[in-house]
């Protein structure tokens, strides 16, 4: 009688625990979206790119073409300091390309004798900061200093699509919103006025292959490149991950009869409780 | 609605700027909320009001449209 009620009270708090469980992962669910749901920024729209699951890699030649736009427009304000010439070689350069591009960059040192001066890069070397400090960058920018580009990708909630709509997102600013000098009008950023105005352009640079320079086409490759900026890794971690996923269904195959196997005897004891005669348990007086 | 489906794309000319125009008359509500919101504004010179929240509106449902076929158009 007793057992029959532990009984009932222990399936009593299971039921219990399995709905506090599911109403807090409801609520976690609800505040989740309440706080995507917050901001007056428009949510940019989910692209397919190249790079999006678990199975894909990054298109190299959008990312190389991405480069020639964060050179030839992004550099101006935007440093790349986690970047290296060296993470080009073989990923998205030759080291022959890589050793040219690093040649062509001037780079702040100091020489033998303490003195500052300017050399060509090398393959150490990072990609060079526009401005000496950031108090630098933000007078040069109307008190906006242009942030490292390096892991904005990630950075940013909506990453690449975050990014490509950004850059193409420069639409006309509709009334009652005050547009400064210098600054620009676009939905995507937060508060809709930002301190970048729109900096691509069709055929504002020219690809080495040939594709047209479209704005479009730029901000697709500068994303892929910003996105593989932050995430060099990215196609090692997925080759990784397939082979890992590949080898557990076997691995756990073996480790389940394995401990089975250890365990056995322990868990198939049987108890046997014999008197002996001696030591009977004492009789009822 | 049929002619942002059918017609090739000009070239040399930014893909999502075609689209965008293309879809127009996927949003000519939301044009037309953003609109009378800009004349009403336009016509006070002593309010705090913004469009910006018509202008959120209005680009969130126009991406639904351009967004994805100007993506696929690019190489």
């Amino acid at each position: 009688m007793q057992r029959a009620v532990v009984q009932g009270s222990k399936r009593g708090l299971a039921a219990l625990a399995g709905v506090t469980a599911a109403s807090g992962m409801g609520l976690v669910y609800a505040l989740e979206n309440s706080v995507s749901a917050s901001g007056d920024n428009v949510h940019p729209y989910a692209l397919p790119w190249a790079h999006s699951g678990p199975f894909s890699s990054f298109d190299i030649a959008s990312v190389r073409r991405g480069y020639e736009v964060y050179k030839q427009v992004c550099a101006a304000c935007h440093s790349m300091k986690f970047l290296h010439y060296r993470h080009f070689v073989d990923t998205i350069m030759t080291e022959e390309e890589a050793k040219a591009e690093a040649a062509d960059a001037l780079i702040n040192d100091v020489d033998d004798k303490g003195a500052s001066i300017q050399r060509p890069g090398m393959l150490t070397d990072k990609l060079p900061n526009p401005y000496p400090n950031k108090k630098a960058a933000a007078a040069a920018n109307n008190g906006a200093a242009p942030p490292d580009l390096s892991l904005m990708a990630l950075a940013r909630h909506g990453g690449d699509d975050y990014v490509f709509s950004l850059l193409t997102g420069y639409l006309e600013a509709p009334a009652g919103v005050k547009v400064d000098d210098g600054k620009a009008y676009n939905p995507y950023f937060p508060g809709g006025i930002i301190s970048m105005p729109q900096q691509l352009f069709d055929e504002g640079i020219e690809y080495k292959d040939g594709t047209p320079a479209t704005m479009s086409q730029q901000a697709k490759d500068v994303s892929a490149f910003m996105h593989w900026a932050a995430e060099p890794f990215h196609d090692t971690r997925k080759k990784w991950a397939l082979k890992i996923a590949a080898l557990i269904p076997f691995v756990a195959v073996v480790l389940i009869y394995g401990k089975r196997h250890i365990w056995s005897f322990t868990k198939s004891q049987k108890f046997l409780f014999k008197t002996v005669k001696g030591r009977e348990p004492p009789k009822a007086q | 609605m049929s002619s942002h489906k059918e017609e090739p794309l000009e070239a040399d000319v930014d893909q999502l700027t075609q689209y965008r125009e293309r879809c127009a008359d996927h949003v000519t509500e939301f044009k037309s909320i953003l609109d009378e919101c800009n004349d009403r504004v336009n016509s006070r010179s002593n309010t705090e009001e913004t469009c910006h929240q018509e202008m959120a509106d209005y680009v969130h449902h126009l991406d639904h449209c351009a967004m994805p076929k100007a993506f696929a158009s690019l190489k």
